[in-house]
Parts: C-alpha cells; sequence; structure tokens
C-alpha cells in the first residue's frame, strides 16, 4: 500500500529540525505501524512524507519515491492525497476551521465536492460509531482538548480514506481521552484501514499495532513486530528512550521519601465563573492542609478544576476570596500573584526579553548580574546567557522560566503539563528541575496525566474531581496503588 | 437518512455571510463618519441597534445587553456631558465617549460576524459573487485567525501579570514584552494551521460543497432594509 523507497529529506534553512536518511519502509493494506523514538528522530517526517505535507508544504531537499499503489505521492498534489491520506495533528488549538462541530466534520466532505446529502449521511454514520452525539451542534471553542481531538478524528473518518496518519495525537489528554482515541484506532483497525502513528505515548497502543518502526537520528534504527516489541524489557525500552508499554512499567525512583513536617493549608478554595462561556471549571473545595517543600502531584480528570485551582493559587482570579496560610500568616489572591508562579504549558508565552540573562534580571527586585548570574549556573543555563530565549529547545525555554521564578523569590511554583508530548529523555529532564527547585526550599505543585512524571519525582498526591478534592495523601506504597487505580490500572508489587 | 437536527444545525446560520459583510461595512461608514447631530443620532442609533439584534437572535443575551449599556451611556455621555467638561478631564472624556459611541458597535458587529462566520459558509458566499479563492481563503483563514489571537494574548496578559511586569518599565517595553511572545505563537499556529488545510484538501481551484443554505432570506431582508434606511437617512438629514 505505502511505499517508501530510499527517502531522504533536508528541511530548508532549518537546523532544529534535523531531516532523514535512506528511509526504506513499505507498509501492507490494513497494517497499524507505529513510529517511535526520541523526539527529532524524525518520526514526525515520515508521516509528512505520508499526507505528502512535504515536499508540498515544507520545503526542502528530497530524494527518493513516495508511493501509495501506484500514486507517487512528492508529484501529486495535495488536494488528491488527501482523498487517500487523512492527518490528525498533534495540537488540537491549530487543525479547526470551523466554529461549529458539525461543520467542522463536514469541511474535508464539502473540500471533496460529495453531494450535500451524502455529507449529511456521512457525518451521521462517524458520528454514530464514534459514540459522540453529545458533542454535536457545538462551538468548538468551548471544547476540551480531548474532545477537540475525537472531532479532529471524525473530520478525518468522514472523508473515508484508506490510510490515516496519526501525528502524536495523545499528546494533551488525559487519561479517559487516551483510553477514547484507543477504541477509535480500534474502529479503524476493524474497517480495515492502514494506520501510521508517531507516538510517545504507547501504552494505549500495546495490543493495537502490528509492527514498531523504531527511528534514531533521522534513520530507522530497528524494526519490530508486535509481539516482539511487546516482549522487549522495560530496561531496554529506556535506554532506546521510549516510554512503557504498559503502566505497570513505571515504578517509583524512590522507595518512600519522607515528608515534611511543615504544612501549609488551603482554606476557602471555592471559585466559579461568572461568564456562562467559561470552559473552566468550578472550585468548590473543603480547606485541606498539604505539607511545605514537597512535589505535590495533582492529578484527575479534564473538568476537574486543575486549572482553575492553579490560577486561583497564582492569584489570577482577582475576585477569589481563598486564603493559604503558612508560618502564621494568611496570603490571599494579591500576595499569592507575588508569591507564586506558574510554568505554563506553553513557555513561549511567558518569555519577553532578548536574551536569558535579562529573562532573569527583569524578574529581580534588584537587578544583580552576580546573583542571577548564579541562579543561572544553578540550572545550567549559563553558558546560553546571551542567546535569544525563543532560539531554545523547549526544554531549555522551561528551564528559563523557571529561573524567572526563582529570581523572583516565588515560594510556591506551579507546573502545568509540563511533559506533555516529551519522550522519556525531555522527561526526566523536566522531573530534575523539578526537583531541583525543592531542594531550594521551594513547594512545588505539578498538574499533570503522566503517571510516569508523577512516579518520577513526586512525593505527595492531590486528587480532584468536579472541583473537589477527593484523595490528598501522601506517595507511599500505599499511596502509589490510589494513583495507579486512578490511573486506570491494578496495582502490581510496589 | 441524516438525522433532522444536523440539517437544522446547518439551517441555524440566519444571515447569509454577505448580508454580515453589507452590515458591518455600513455600520463602519456611517457610525466612523462626521459628527452627528439632531435627527441624525436617531438614524445612527437605529443603526447601532442591529449587532444588539443580531447578538440577542443568536442567543448571546450577556454581550448584546453589555453591549447596550456601553453604547447608550457613551451616547448620552457625548451628548450631555462633554460639553460642560474642560480642560484634561474634558480630553479624557471626549476621548471615551466617543470610543464607547463609534467604536464599541464596529468592534461588536466585528465580534459577531467572527463568532458566527462559518469558514465554509463564507466561502460559498463569496464565490456566488465570483471573489477568487485565491483572495476569498485567506480571508476566511483570518476570520478563523481572530479568536486564537484573542486566547493567546489573554494567556500572555497572564504570564505579565504574573511577572510583575506591565507596572513598570516604559510603555514601549511592555508592548515589545507583549508583541513578542504574541508574533511568535501566531506564525506558529497559522503555519500548523495552513498544513491541516491542505491536508483536508482545501485548494485554490475544483468544485466544492457546502453543507449551509447560501442566499437571502427574510432575515436578510430584514437587516438589509433596516441599515439601509438608516444609512441613508442618516446622510439625508
Amino acid at each position: 500500500m505505502i511505499n517508501l523507497k530510499d527517502v531522504s529529506f533536508f528541511y530548508a534553512g532549518s537546523e532544529s529540525e534535523r531531516g532523514i536518511r535512506n528511509i526504506n519502509l513499505s507498509v501492507g493494506k490494513g497494517e497499524v505501524v507505529l513510529l517511535c523514538g526520541e523526539s527529532g528522530c524524525g518520526k514526525t517526517t515520515v508521516t509528512r512524507l505520508i499526507n505528502g505535507l512535504i515536499p508540498h508544504y515544507y520545503e526542502g531537499q528530497m530524494s527518493g519515491e513516495v508511493l501509495i499503489g501506484e500514486q507517487k505521492i512528492h508529484e501529486l498534489p495535495l488536494h488528491e492525497t488527501s482523498r487517500l491520506v487523512g492527518s490528525v495533528f498533534q495540537n488540537p488549538r491549530s487543525q479547526f476551521f470551523s466554529v461549529s462541530t458539525t461543520s467542522e466534520i463536514a469541511f474535508g466532505c464539502e473540500n471533496m465536492a460529495l453531494p450535500v446529502p451524502e455529507i449529511f449521511r456521512r457525518i451521521d454514520q462517524t458520528v454514530r460509531e464514534f459514540k459522540i452525539e453529545s458533542l454535536m451542534n457545538r462551538s468548538i471553542f468551548k471544547l476540551s482538548g480531548g474532545e477537540k481531538q475525537k472531532i479532529a478524528c471524525a473530520s478525518v473518518a468522514a472523508c473515508d480514506p484508506p490510510i490515516l496518519v496519526l501525528d502524536e495525537p495523545s499528546s494533551n489528554m488525559d487519561t479517559d481521552a487516551v483510553e477514547e482515541l484507543r477504541r477509535i484506532i480500534e474502529i479503524w483497525k476493524r474497517k480495515g484501514k492502514t494506520i501510521i502513528i508517531a507516538e510517545h505515548r504507547l501504552y494505549y497502543l500495546r495490543e493495537l499495532i502490528d509492527r514498531v518502526i523504531y527511528m534514531k537520528d533521522g534513520v530507522i534504527a530497528g524494526e519490530y513486530t508486535a509481539r516482539a516489541f511487546r516482549a522487549l524489557p522495560p530496561e531496554k525500552l529506556t535506554e532506546m528512550g521510549l516510554r512503557p508499554l504498559s503502566l505497570s512499567g513505571i515504578v517509583r525512583k524512590y522507595a518512600a521519601m519522607p515528608e515534611s513536617n511543615e504544612t501549609m493549608t488551603l482554606l476557602g478554595f471555592s471559585y466559579s465563573y461568572k461568564h456562562a462561556a467559561s470552559t473552566r471549571a468550578a472550585l468548590n473545595m473543603k480547606n485541606f492542609s498539604i505539607p511545605r517543600n514537597a512535589i505535590i502531584a495533582i492529578v484527575g480528570k479534564n473538568g476537574a478544576g486543575k486549572s482553575t485551582f492553579a490560577r486561583c493559587l497564582c492569584g489570577l482570579e482577582k475576585n477569589f476570596g481563598g486564603t493559604v496560610e503558612e508560618e502564621n500568616q494568611a496570603l490571599r489572591s494579591k500576595q499569592l500573584l507575588k508569591k507564586s508562579y506558574m510554568v505554563m504549558q506553553d513557555v513561549n508565552h511567558q518569555l519577553f526579553t532578548e536574551s536569558v540573562l535579562d529573562e532573569v534580571l527583569l524578574s529581580m527586585k534588584n537587578e544583580q548580574e552576580a546573583s542571577a548570574g548564579h541562579i543561572l549556573d544553578s540550572l545550567d543555563l549559563l553558558p546560553l546567557k546571551e542567546l535569544h530565549p525563543m532560539s531554545l529547545s523547549g526544554g531549555q525555554k522551561q528551564r528559563v522560566a523557571i529561573a524567572g521564578a526563582v529570581g523572583s523569590e516565588r515560594e510556591i511554583i506551579i507546573f502545568d503539563e509540563p511533559t506533555s508530548g516529551l519522550d522519556i529523555y525531555h522527561m526526566k529532564e523536566v522531573a530534575l528541575n523539578i526537583e531541583r527547585l525543592k531542594m531550594q526550599g521551594k513547594t512545588v505543585f505539578v498538574i499533570t496525566h503522566d503517571l510516569e512524571l508523577v512516579m518520577e519525582c513526586c512525593n505527595h498526591v492531590l486528587h480532584f474531581e468536579n472541583g473537589k478534592v477527593i484523595g490528598n495523601y501522601p506517595l507511599n506504597s500505599e499511596g502509589c496503588k490510589k494513583l495507579r487505580l486512578f490511573f486506570g490500572h491494578i496495582p502490581a508489587s510496589d | 437518512m441524516p438525522q433532522p437536527e444536523l440539517m437544522k444545525a446547518a439551517k441555524d446560520i440566519q444571515l447569509d455571510p454577505r448580508t454580515k459583510i453589507y452590515l458591518l461595512l455600513l455600520i463602519n461608514i456611517v457610525i466612523f463618519s462626521t459628527n452627528p447631530s439632531g435627527c441624525q443620532l436617531i438614524a445612527k442609533g437605529a443603526l447601532a441597534a442591529v449587532p444588539f439584534a443580531l447578538l440577542c437572535s443568536t442567543g448571546m443575551w450577556r454581550q448584546g445587553f453589555i453591549y447596550a449599556v456601553l453604547y447608550v451611556a457613551g451616547q448620552l455621555a457625548e451628548i450631555y456631558l462633554t460639553a460642560y467638561a474642560a480642560g484634561a478631564w474634558g480630553l479624557l472624556m471626549r476621548f471615551t465617549t466617543q470610543m464607547l459611541s463609534r467604536f464599541v458597535p464596529i468592534v461588536i458587529m466585528a465580534y459577531y460576524l467572527v463568532r458566527t462566520m462559518e469558514v465554509s459558509a463564507f466561502i460559498a458566499a463569496m464565490e456566488r459573487m465570483h471573489v477568487s479563492r485565491k483572495i476569498i481563503i485567506p480571508f476566511a483563514v483570518l476570520f478563523r485567525f481572530f479568536p486564537t489571537i484573542a486566547e493567546e494574548s489573554c494567556a500572555i496578559n497572564d504570564a505579565m501579570r504574573m511577572r510583575g511586569i506591565g507596572f513598570r518599565g516604559s510603555p514601549l517595553a511592555v508592548l515589545e514584552y507583549r508583541l513578542v511572545p504574541l508574533m511568535m505563537s501566531i506564525v506558529g499556529i497559522g503555519n500548523e494551521l495552513s498544513a491541516a488545510a491542505v491536508t483536508r484538501g482545501l485548494r485554490i481551484t475544483g468544485e466544492r460543497t457546502n453543507i449551509y443554505k447560501i442566499g437571502f432570506g427574510v432575515l436578510d431582508a430584514v437587516f438589509g432594509l433596516w441599515a439601509t434606511t438608516a444609512a441613508i437617512l442618516f446622510f439625508i438629514l
């Protein structure tokens, strides 16, 4: 069905995207193929070759041939390729054109100039297959990330292409949404679609894949049948830079960390948005205490109130009336704005200046280059201090944002989904940064759907549901069991 | 057989995209031109009521109400208060009332347009007017882009508040802090959006269908006549 013959590609004028060399790959009809490997290994590039974005949209130097059936994709116009290959991308924010969900699902069919009654028949069929009746006729702006991704899958499915290409589709999803995605891929597989998935999160694909292509530095470094891949020991996967194939493969890095005896108490964490159109959840929490100078994981489904909680804790919600009590002082919203800091999911939003050093200086009360240098050194950023923050890699940018928080002497640091869409190497790097903050005496909150990150660095868990705290426990062996249960995994031995 | 709700949803787009654009242009021209007085104010008010009616008809009651209050307050203040205010305060007041009574209707009409304009319906309507798709598509993507820019801008605003910038440094520096990250993220999203568009078969030439019924109906006639009459009255009075 798909044939890549000795394909090499190098992006024009880009050093960050490295390209691929001498790729030979053939995929049969109805096969489900997983492309995996560290960030920057070239798996996204391979997906772009198959959906024709390379060389028609992303420019660069290409050699070799990409065939689907008899058609040469690199010579076929993109709108022809779009009938053969449907694509789902990583970022749900940037793949929608319509205001309403129904219109979005129709979009591809309209471009194919299908007759209108046929388009409605297809929408109807897709909606029933995917069980997304409740999402129909809604404004796209009011959907959660996971819901958006479901609509993206549905709009591709309505076009009914024989081949589907998914590029890190689960990046921004919670456990439930990942399960829904798995179900959708299963439907496609049953229908005999040929599916290519580039992905970091592997566990949900375990039983779906037929073959695995492991890439490293732009070449295919290994090819496995599903059986052989499943048989690889967890240590081997880690060595390859891959995330575990099952949640039971995730083990706690430290047996148990002693918790500090000092606590902080959160009082009156109730908040609701007056704006009816707001997508954020309301909070309605009883007073509770958590350890200070700890790394606290905040887990819960989408819509449980995690980001509302974070915004209140940062003092970003002006009318929020709750307080944080620690060491006999009560911090209200205004003080919290100065005491706490959030490292956002998209760190690009919070880097403002022209150099890494300026970024730290900007956040300091008294701009002292010596102490700024010290902060940069503690985060391995000193060699980069003259560079423009936007020229750095994702992990480095995140460290610059952290440096800003340290420079402004914040006590409470909140990470919002710091590892969504990261490979194991970069996930561990983030975990290390978080641990560094704890060592400096900070209290760190980590909002995450990433069980591995929690097991890697957190020592306390807050579990939210419907704006309430339904779990508040230390991450000892008992805690690990509870946490695994939430992540839908029956506990093994911890 | 397609579900009746789906068909209904497709018909829910109440005005033809061409009518919406016409209304926006008319409001722009009239409300932004000359200093109205006397009867002209009534004509202007009638025109300013168009976005209000549209917002309410799509169920955006809250937005409609806020708009009505802002406009009426601004207009009344402009008529009755600015005459008495002098000096720096007078200037500030004149500026504020002008903003409320002139900019707000235009901004609200544009907001309604962006919030209700289906890209697909827009393309179909423009093709009826024989506009080339080379011109239509960039505009269509632009519509899709405004809400995204607003979302990104909010996130950057939060980040700035957390850092405590916005209150210190020169206004120029603050503008730079805001614009640089905004530009970076817009370029990135724009790129991804275009890539997604082409993989879904959007193209410059060739036939294309559309699930929305394009064409002028009763509502188009009502709003069109209402606005046109108001505009004509405005210029002859």
